[in-house]
């Protein structure tokens, strides 16, 4: 009670205008709540005991049943398996390192066969794939030195870009005609081939 | 009615000291505890209740505070008061519960004082007249730890000391909060009147 004055004079101090107004608050609450509130406490608890009990309860190690001494032959099982592992690694290792020691030159003469077949495939495929992607640079050093190609590579390179799109050709059309003209050659020389 | 009435009288002014001795004798726990229930809970209601506004929200924590509690009460120490612990118990939680709700509102313009404000006048358990509904209005523009002071001091007329213990701040840290907080309180109802 003395501190309820204390609280009320402190507040006169502080905020006459609060200190003014009244203290009840607009909560309400629903009917008989307190009652219901304490049941329902209770019941929880006893909800979250039960469920602790069963959780610690000494029959949960019964609940599941196991072979005639499982444990003490566990530790001796384990080991045997780790032990079994180790053999198998050890082994599966040592004959890789046999195969390759016995067949070593054989090896590396199917590795080299191997090797050059690919090269050759490579080879094929990739040679298309650059002449059509060769660039200006190189169109114009093609031209710089047409004077000096023979004319029947002239002749195929023209009759190669009539033949295919642009984009396949080793050079454009345009390119060719000026590389004709720089090799002294004309569409009449073609025609009489 | 009456006897009921006398019963919860006896109950109420119970003391720790009985309430911990009943509940650490196994066939007297549940009684010891709807002592403590009875007691208590009321205190605990209404503080969270003013601190989180919406009556399904302080119902649950409710519900918490007081698992906690009997889930801890046979280590509880007498240190402080029995209240005293379960205040400090129910100021963690609610606080703990405001900020996740404050988490829950940082990605969008609503803020949480604006959730409880709009929880405050559309409650179904919320109906003051204009003046208590401007009080709480003000009390939510405090911070939640500053609104928890003055909750504790204007509504609960708890000590500083009492304080102290429950929020872990010194008293006078407390004193200057609480003033700080009714006089923003205050002028919050004058500036909107």
């Amino acid at each position: 009670m003395e501190t309820n004055k204390m609280i009320q004079v402190e507040l006169m101090e502080t905020a006459p205008g609060l200190a003014s107004i009244s203290r009840e608050h607009p909560f309400k609450l629903p009917e008989h709540y307190f009652e219901k509130a304490e049941v329902a406490i209770l019941e929880s608890i006893k909800i979250n005991e039960a469920a602790k009990e069963v959780l610690l309860s000494e029959n949960k190690e019964h609940l599941f049943k196991l072979p005639a001494n499982y444990f003490d032959d566990l530790p001796g099982s384990i080991l045997y398996k780790i032990k079994e592992e180790e053999i198998n690694s050890a082994t599966s290792k040592k004959g890789i390192v046999r195969f390759v020691g016995k067949n070593k030159w054989w090896m590396a003469a199917a590795a080299s066969v191997l090797i050059v077949i690919s090269l050759s495939i490579f080879k094929q495929a990739a040679v298309p794939s650059f002449v059509s992607t060769i660039n200006n640079d190189t169109t114009y050093l093609l031209l710089e030195s047409a004077s000096a190609l023979p004319d029947q590579m002239v002749v195929d390179l023209y009759l190669e870009s009539q033949a295919t799109t642009f984009t396949n050709s080793v050079i454009a059309n345009n390119e060719v005609n000026y590389l004709m003209e720089a090799a002294d050659l004309n569409n009449e020389y073609i025609n009489s081939l | 009615m009456s006897t009921s009435n006398s019963l919860l009288q006896e109950q109420q002014i119970i003391s720790d000291q009985e309430i911990l001795i009943a509940f650490n004798d196994a066939s007297k726990k549940e009684k010891a505890f709807t002592w403590l229930l009875h007691r208590d809970q009321k205190k605990i209601y209404w503080f969270i209740r003013r601190m989180v506004i919406d009556h399904d929200d302080a119902n649950d924590l409710v519900q918490e505070v007081f698992i906690k509690v009997w889930k801890s009460l046979a280590g509880f120490r007498g240190e402080s008061k029995i209240t005293t612990w379960l205040y400090r118990i129910a100021s963690n939680l609610t606080i703990t519960f405001l900020e996740q709700k404050k988490k829950k509102f940082s990605h969008i313009e609503l803020s949480e004082g604006d959730d409880l404000k709009e929880k405050l006048y559309s409650g179904t358990y919320c109906d003051g007249n204009k003046i208590q509904m401007k009080l709480q209005e003000a009390i939510l523009t405090l911070p939640n730890t500053q609104r928890l002071i003055f909750q504790l001091r204007y509504y609960d007329e708890l000590k500083y000391e009492e304080i102290s213990e429950i929020t872990g701040t010194t008293v006078g840290g407390l004193k200057a909060n609480y003033h700080i907080a009714a006089k923003k309180v205050e002028a919050f109802i004058k500036e909107t009147d």
